[in-house]
């Protein structure tokens, strides 16, 4: 028999802020961190939702920092939140067995982009030793495995906006499988830098505005930035050590559009979120909640309406929709992880986030979308959606904890 | 002079003072790795405006090894 798998502890930082108290209040009170954007003169993209008077130094040692691209220094903070949260501070052996999956859209572009602006502008002719070990794709689970002791299996995953639901659903099979009691999972992302807002402009899915998923004057997703953590655990060993339990990760979905790099397809989105129900041993109409990818585009908004009207027919009339992107904007990697735990947070508390900035609904955008006010519901069970370019989509189905 | 830009960018990557760095002390007892002293080489290549060669980072034992190395491929090494 496999073990169901729970969630005892949560870390995040992003544009609300930093910590899940902060986030947390934030969501319910229909706050959004979408800021105008300085520092970029040369860049068509005006708005985002970055952490703010983010200092490093306040935070790491000096001797530290150097390997610390802005990417890994996100995912440890909220790692550290996590585990602490979980009541796991100082406990090794615990941690020792455990893995770290980490999943990141981008990597260390920071260091990447700096290193090659030396190169190429400034003509210099010898980059910093550290550069590879600081901007590796995996260096935010390796920084996360040294900072807290995790010396089972870690490694990132890479499923460009999906990349923290695919880390999730990584961490679940292994805990599912017997591999191991506990997983640190989760997504990281800091794509503020020059060269990758370059490269969101030219792709023109960028609002320059605000983010209003499902809105008829929606203009395209804002970007954001930060890392969700979460600490899943085997029921047994969570119960055996007397561990706060937030939400059991009852299933998972996973799909390939294999078909349009940029347009999500809602065959592709019906056969994820199917697969999550299923696995999850849930009857449609159970379901209250679901935590929408809701990017805010055009075609996002409509293709995932669309299918939450296949997979749930008459019900859908009675699931409460929203998208937190329009608060935390679109942090990529780490944005997947930062609406599962919303969703896991709407579960345990019974409040349901909104969706912020709604003005009327869009054509083809018919649901409940849970406009601009925060709502007290009884929400056993939630799915939390995230669609990634390339046609990657992962649905994580959460149900409370009983 | 080579010897307090040595010294001093030893100290500032183990955070520590010059004054507290001698030329005989060993890179390892003083926690320079070898990621340390490929981190300090570049700090000094930099500085120097010179190129510091691979081969010669297994000669490198205690901090007066790199003066020396420095002081051989700047070519300001006096003779005895």
């Amino acid at each position: 028999m496999t073990s169901r798998v729970v969630v005892t502890g949560l870390g995040s930082i992003c544009g609300l802020g930093t910590g899940i108290a902060d986030f947390w209040a934030a969501l319910c009170k229909g706050q959004t961190a979408i800021r105008q954007l300085t520092g970029f003169d040369d860049v068509k993209i005006k708005t985002g939702a970055r952490v703010e008077k983010f200092q490093p130094e306040q935070h790491f040692p000096k001797d530290l920092l150097p390997l610390l691209d802005r990417f890994s220094q996100f995912a440890v903070l909220a790692t550290q939140e996590a585990v602490d949260d979980a009541g796991l501070t100082g406990c090794k052996d615990v941690l020792k067995d455990a893995a770290a999956i980490i999943g990141t859209g981008c990597g260390g572009k920071q260091t990447d982009e700096e290193t090659y602006r030396k190169l190429y502008k400034e003509n210099r002719s010898r980059v910093h030793p550290l550069t590879i070990p600081k901007g590796m794709t995996s260096a935010a689970a390796s920084n996360v495995s040294k900072q807290v002791g995790i010396k089972g299996p870690v490694f990132s995953v890479s499923s460009a906006c999906a990349s923290g639901a695919h880390a999730v659903i990584q961490g679940r099979m292994m805990i599912q499988s017997g591999l191991v009691d506990v997983a640190i999972v989760g997504g990281t992302d800091a794509p503020f830098t020059y060269g990758l807002l370059k490269a969101w402009d030219s792709l023109r899915v960028v609002s320059d505005d605000i983010c209003r998923p499902f809105s008829k004057d929606r203009s395209g997703l804002v970007l954001g930035e930060g890392a969700g953590i979460l600490v899943l655990e085997s029921d047994l060993h969570a119960i055996q050590r007397g561990a706060r339990i937030y939400a059991e990760l009852a299933g998972c979905g996973m799909s390939s559009d294999a078909g349009h790099i940029t347009r999500p397809d809602v065959g592709g989105i019906v056969r994820a979120i199917n697969c999550a129900i299923e696995d999850a041993e849930l009857e449609l109409k159970s379901v209250n909640y679901i935590n929408a990818h809701g990017t805010g585009t055009i075609a996002n908004d409509i293709a995932e309406t669309e299918a939450l009207h296949r997979v749930f027919g008459r019900h859908v009339n009675q699931l409460a929709v929203s998208s937190t992107k329009s608060m935390h904007g679109h942090a990529l990697g780490a944005s997947s992880a930062l609406e599962l735990i919303a969703a896991v947070l709407t579960v345990y508390n019974n409040i349901i986030p909104p969706t912020a900035n709604f003005t009327s609904a869009g054509d083809g955008c018919d649901l409940d979308y849970v406009p601009n006010s925060a709502r007290n519901e009884q929400v056993d069970v939630a799915l939390s959606n995230a669609f990634a370019f390339g046609g990657l989509n992962a649905v994580v189905a959460l149900k409370s904890f009983v | 002079m080579l010897q307090d830009t040595v010294i001093k960018e030893i100290a500032t990557y183990i955070n520590s003072k010059p004054d507290d760095i001698s030329l005989e002390m060993r890179l390892d007892d003083i926690g320079i790795d070898s990621l340390g002293a490929i981190t300090i080489l570049f700090e000094l290549e930099d500085k120097l405006n010179i190129d510091i060669p691979t081969e010669s980072l297994d000669s490198l034992k205690i901090v007066n090894d790199v003066v020396e190395q420095l002081e051989q491929l700047l070519g300001e090494k006096v003779p005895a």
